[in-house]
């Protein structure tokens, strides 16, 4: 699995002055946030992490998850945070050590806020349906 | 003018009956591998109480099926958790139960499908 997320990270850094590197100022963390985290940022993880998912079969499929969080007294923000994370990641081509990658497929977008909060925070959650298949 | 009589309804209702019953079947296994993986996870007395707040039930969607649910309509006292506990928030990590158990029967629910249907 470190693989794919080391070529997830790759691609994210691929431009740093742009895009949406740009627009979380680098803020893209696997698993979690650290404490006193700066908004807006980006957590990653595997949504469907499975023991059989130890990387033997000749192919591998994933579920990844990026939450997305903004805060601000306006959704605008976290609405042009996911077009950017779209703009990068939707259909995407990694190099994944080992693997030719064959898709990076979106799969599904919901809404992820807490409107409790002061300023309130608004956050998409979006996943992605990865395929792999080991180079021979 | 010739006829042909042709049996596609009865033999597509069959068909219907047999995935129906897998896709319950397939269902139950999912909401017991999920249940599974919630307990080796749960750390907080809030996530163990999930725990007998899953239930299984026919779809009413166009295309039919089984959902399993947990803290689903009818059946979840407070406090509400279960998506905020797979999907995460922004204060805290995801820990998915119920995509993994999804997973872990893909396979063996092909199978059970394809048996059936032999």
């Amino acid at each position: 699995m470190n693989v794919l997320f080391s070529a997830i990270m790759t691609h994210f850094g691929l431009n740093p002055g742009s895009g949406f590197y740009n627009d979380i100022g680098g803020r893209l963390h696997l698993y979690k946030a650290p404490q006193e985290n700066i908004f807006p940022y980006c957590v990653y993880f595997p949504a469907a992490d499975d023991a059989d998912d130890d990387f033997t079969d000749d192919h591998e499929d994933f579920e990844i998850q990026f939450n997305i969080f903004s805060q601000d007294n306006s959704a605008l923000e976290a609405g042009n945070l996911l077009e950017s994370l779209k703009t990068m990641f939707d259909d995407c081509s990694l190099s994944v050590s080992g693997w030719n990658h064959i898709k990076f497929q979106r799969i599904n977008t919901l809404t992820n806020n807490d409107t409790t909060q002061v300023p309130p925070i608004y956050g998409y959650s979006v996943m992605y349906s990865v395929l792999l298949e080991k180079q021979r | 003018m010739a006829n042909v009589e042709w049996f596609a309804d009865k033999v597509l209702n069959q068909v219907n009956a047999i995935v129906d019953d897998i896709s319950e079947e397939v269902a139950k296994d999912v909401e017991n591998d999920a249940k599974k993986i919630l307990k080796q996870k749960a750390k907080t007395t809030t996530e163990k109480g999930l725990l007998d707040q899953f239930s299984v039930e026919k779809s009413r969607f166009k295309g039919g099926g089984w959902l399993v649910w947990c803290q689903g309509p009818g059946n979840w006292r407070s406090p509400y958790h279960a998506s905020f506990m797979e999907m995460g928030t922004f204060k805290d990590e995801a820990i998915p139960y119920m995509r993994p158990a999804k997973k872990r029967n893909e396979r063996s629910a092909k199978k059970k499908y394809e048996d059936a249907l032999k």
